[in-house]
C-alpha cells in the first residue's frame, strides 16, 4: 500500500517505522520539522541542562529512522484531495496515497487576547522553541546577569518550565489565570503542597490573572496555556473536527482512507496527549492497518507524569478527560 | 557486581541499576527485575515495556 504519515512526533515516527517493518508498502513521512525525532516531554526541563545533555535530546536524525521510512522533512502538507487520494506539499508537489494518517500532534494554544502581541514573547512547543530560549539565557549569563522570566500559565507544562528555569538560575514568577495550580491534574491539596514548594524556592506566583497584555518589566515572557491540537488539514479537507480531528474507536474518521493518531486524536470527545495512549494508538494503528487486529482501540491506564524538581505530589495525578 | 542500564526507546531516558530512581522511590542498586511492574519513565511516563537494554557498566 502506498502511506502518508503526516507529522514526525511520537506518533507519526512510531506508526511510519511500524508500517515499514514488513517492507509490503510504501511509507511516506511528511514533516515540517528538521531536527529529527525527539520526544516533547523532555522539552518542559531542557532548560537547565548543559549543552551536551541538550543535544541529547534528538534520538534520531531523519536519515536513521528505519530503513523504508521515506522522509520529507522541512516540507509543510497543503491540502488533502479526497476524491484523487492525493496529499498536496509544498513546492506544488503531490503525493498519492491509499492511506493518509494524520499525526500532526498540537501547537501551543495563546490565549486569544494575546495573539496580537505573538511577537513578544515565547512559547515551548518545539525544539527549536527550546533552542530560542537556551540562546536567550546565554545571553544573560555572557553578561553575568540572572534573566527574569514571566511565564504565563499555570498548568503542567508552565509549572516544569518555571520549577526547570528556576534550577538552571534564573527569577521566575508564574501569572495563573485560575485560583491554583494545575487545576486540571492536581487536587486543591497537591495544589497548595506546589504552591509552598514554589514558595520555599522563590519562584512567585500570581493568581487570577487574566492577562490581555504581557506582563512587565522581565527580561522575557513565556506564554504556556495549554495546546492547540493542529486539525486545519482535516478541517480544510471537510472532515469533523471538534478540539481534534474526529475519529472513531479504530482511529478513523468519516473518510475510510484518512486515519488520526495521537494528541491531534478525538475520540469520543476525549483527547489523549500523553505518551504512554500516544504510544499505544501508534502501535494498534500498525497492528490495525496490517490486519493483524479487529479489535477496537482502548486507552490503556495511566497517569501524567510531572516533572518539578524536588517535588513529587502524593497521590497519582487525575487526567483531564472531555475536551 | 554489574550494574546494567535500560533506555526509555520512547524518550531516550537512561534507568542506572546503579543509580535507581530515588525520586520515584526506588533505591540506588535495584535490579531491572525488582522494579515494580507499574515503574514508568519518570521522564516521560513510559512503561517497563518500552525500555530495552543499553551497554554493561562496571
Amino acid at each position: 500500500m502506498k502511506i502518508v504519515v503526516v507529522g514526525s512526533g511520537l506518533a507519526g515516527v512510531t506508526v511510519a517505522e511500524g508500517l515499514a517493518k514488513s517492507g509490503r508498502h510504501r511509507v511516506t513521512l511528511v514533516t515540517s520539522e528538521t531536527n529529527g525525532y525527539y520526544a516533547r516531554p523532555r522539552l518542559s526541563h531542557g532548560l537547565a541542562l548543559d549543552d551536551a545533555a541538550a543535544a541529547k535530546i534528538v534520538l534520531k536524525r531523519f536519515d536513521a529512522l528505519a530503513p523504508g521510512v521515506q522522509v520529507l522533512a522541512g516540507t509543510e502538507a497543503w491540502l488533502i484531495d479526497r476524491e484523487n487520494q492525493r496529499l498536496a506539499i509544498a513546492n506544488d508537489e503531490r503525493l498519492d496515497y491509499e492511506i493518509l494518517i494524520l499525526a500532526t500532534g498540537s501547537a501551543a494554544r495563546i490565549p486569544p487576547a494575546l495573539l496580537p502581541l505573538r511577537a513578544e514573547f515565547m512559547t515551548l512547543n518545539s525544539l527549536d522553541d527550546l533552542l530560542t530560549l537556551r540562546r536567550r539565557r546565554a545571553k544573560f549569563r555572557a553578561r553575568g546577569r540572572v534573566a527574569t522570566w514571566a511565564i504565563v500559565g499555570g498548568g503542567l507544562i508552565g509549572c516544569e518550565v518555571a520549577s526547570d528555569l528556576h534550577r538552571a538560575g534564573d527569577a521566575v514568577t508564574i501569572f495563573h489565570r485560575e485560583s491554583r495550580l494545575i487545576e486540571r491534574q492536581l487536587s486543591a491539596a497537591q495544589s497548595q503542597a506546589l504552591h509552598e514548594h514554589f514558595r520555599e524556592c522563590g519562584i512567585v506566583v500570581l493568581y487570577d490573572q487574566d492577562l490581555n497584555r504581557l506582563p512587565y518589566p522581565f527580561d522575557g515572557v513565556l506564554v504556556s496555556a495549554g495546546f492547540a491540537p493542529r486539525v486545519d488539514l482535516a478541517k480544510d479537507a471537510g472532515l469533523s473536527v471538534g478540539r481534534g480531528i474526529v475519529v472513531n474507536e479504530f482511529l478513523r474518521t468519516e473518510d475510510p482512507t484518512i486515519y488520526a493518531v495521537g494528541d491531534v486524536a478525538e475520540i469520543d470527545a476525549v483527547l489523549h496527549p500523553f505518551v504512554v495512549p500516544i504510544r499505544s494508538q501508534a502501535l494498534w494503528l500498525t497492528e490495525h492497518l496490517e490486519r493483524r487486529t479487529v479489535e477496537p482501540w482502548q486507552a490503556p491506564a495511566y497517569s501524567p507524569v510531572m516533572k518539578i524538581h524536588g517535588f513529587r505530589p502524593e497521590a497519582e495525578l487525575v487526567r483531564p478527560l472531555g475536551v | 557486581m554489574t550494574f546494567r542500564k535500560f533506555t526509555c526507546q520512547v524518550c531516550g531516558h537512561v534507568y542506572d541499576e546503579a543509580e535507581g530512581d530515588p525520586a520515584g522511590g526506588i533505591a540506588p542498586g535495584t535490579r531491572w527485575e525488582d522494579l515494580p511492574a507499574d515503574w514508568t519513565c519518570p521522564e516521560c511516563g513510559a512503561r517497563k515495556a518500552d525500555f530495552s537494554p543499553a551497554e554493561v557498566t562496571a
